[in-house]
């Protein structure tokens, strides 16, 4: 192994580490929204019933 | 050397496609809800599941699939389809490359991420339990195979990955052994294995067990010299089916192509065809060629037998074959001898750009 290969490895870390954050972060991103979304939309009503 | 700017454009332009795929079950997801009125993440769902109470029945539970793959393989074996070609050096490498990860790196990649995941998602352990099975199954499959689609992929059509995934095309045999055939660091930083974790780790592991195991039954039998899918295209009531499932998953025809040793004949198509459990990305994202004709020769055309240490462990061990490209100082990528210039054009395959 030379300081080549260790670059190499770093390089391949670095496209890895890309490759399984964006799924996971669009995943919990995506649900989170969607989920605050549609909570947001069930409460309103009631809420603008209470209000009257 | 480098990517074409085209080949880069390209790979840009379908990675931002796939960010929107990945969130596509998620939308769909909630449009469902919207419409039914479902709020399934206000109800308490229980997380216990149901795991077989004997040592035994633990065991079986737990490696029935490394089962399987062995008994395909044994059957494999059995019925000549190595032939003379399983050498002693591609034994050893096979043998390896079935066994480290079930017995290393399997164990480690879960305990560090039981250790690790808490740190870096704290507060996040089950929060969505809630989803319903058959959506948390349609994300789980879309997660981990569109990952492991563009980490198959990207080892293909950047240069200085291809050395890494060159363990996985150098048999010129297919079988059983060559889907877990890798070089070990390739398989250590599997991408879809860590997204797959995280989604676990989210609460997806019911609809992670089942997905995962049909994914791997899916890539054994394509890689398996047992070519079940021959009688879909000879009787013609089966032709629809055949049609249908050769986009949709890996089949033994299609995968074979990939594995085979050319591109030139119409059959062989190692410059696509990189998806693993699902067919369809290779459809979407236009790496598809399906044939439903089976490779005369597998492998590539320049291999000379690296050591099996080396082809496993490479950068750490490296070849003692003169010229090979896990050599000392050999090639970043060994032009095919039976390709010829003209093939030096075609957009972004490693194994062509010398």
């Amino acid at each position: 192994m030379d300081w080549q290969d260790i670059t190499l490895f770093g390089k391949k870390i670095l496209i890895g580490i890309g490759l399984a954050l964006a799924p996971v972060l669009i995943l919990l991103g995506s649900l989170n929204l969607a989920q605050r979304v549609l909570a947001a939309k069930t409460h309103s009503p009631q809420s603008s019933q209470q209000a009257k | 050397m480098k990517m074409e700017i085209s080949v880069r454009r390209k790979v840009a332009r379908q990675l931002l496609w796939s960010a929107g795929i990945y969130a596509l079950p998620v939308v769909l997801m909630f449009v469902a809800f919207a419409v039914t009125g479902q709020r399934p993440w206000t109800q308490t769902l229980p997380l216990s599941t149901t795991i077989p109470a004997s040592h035994l029945q633990r065991f079986l539970h737990d490696y029935w699939l490394a089962f399987f793959v062995l008994a395909l393989g044994v059957v494999e074996f059995a019925c000549g389809l190595y032939e003379a070609r399983w050498t002693r050096n591609e034994r050893f490498l096979d043998i390896a490359s079935f066994a480290v990860p079930y017995v290393i790196t399997g164990p480690a990649i879960a305990y560090f991420s039981a250790k690790f995941l808490p740190l870096l998602l704290p507060g996040l352990h089950n929060r969505f339990v809630w989803v319903p099975f058959f959506w948390g199954f349609l994300i789980i499959c879309i997660g981990d195979d569109l990952t492991q689609y563009w980490y198959h992929r990207l080892h293909h059509q950047i240069p200085w990955l291809w050395r890494f995934h060159r363990t996985h095309h150098s048999a010129p045999y297919m079988g059983m052994a060559m889907a877990s055939r890798q070089n070990v660091w390739y398989t250590i930083f599997f991408s879809q294995i860590y997204a797959t974790a995280a989604l676990v780790y989210l609460g997806f592991g019911r609809s992670a067990a089942v997905a995962l195991v049909i994914k791997s039954l899916i890539t054994a039998l394509a890689h398996s010299s047992i070519p079940w899918d021959k009688p879909l295209y000879r009787y013609p009531a089966l032709h629809p089916v055949a049609w249908v499932l050769e986009r949709l998953i890996s089949t033994p025809a299609t995968h074979h192509a990939h594995h085979a040793d050319t591109s030139e004949d119409g059959v062989g198509y190692y410059k696509g065809n990189f998806g693993n459990m699902l067919f369809l990305w290779d459809v979407l994202f236009g790496t598809a060629h399906i044939s439903r004709q089976y490779p005369k020769a597998y492998g590539i055309t320049h291999y000379h037998g690296d050591p099996w240490y080396a082809q496993f462990m490479w950068p750490v061990f490296k070849s003692n074959i003169e010229g090979s490209e896990l050599a000392a100082h050999g090639p970043i990528v060994k032009e095919d001898i039976r390709e010829t210039a003209s093939d030096l054009s075609v957009e972004g395959w490693a194994r062509t750009e010398a």
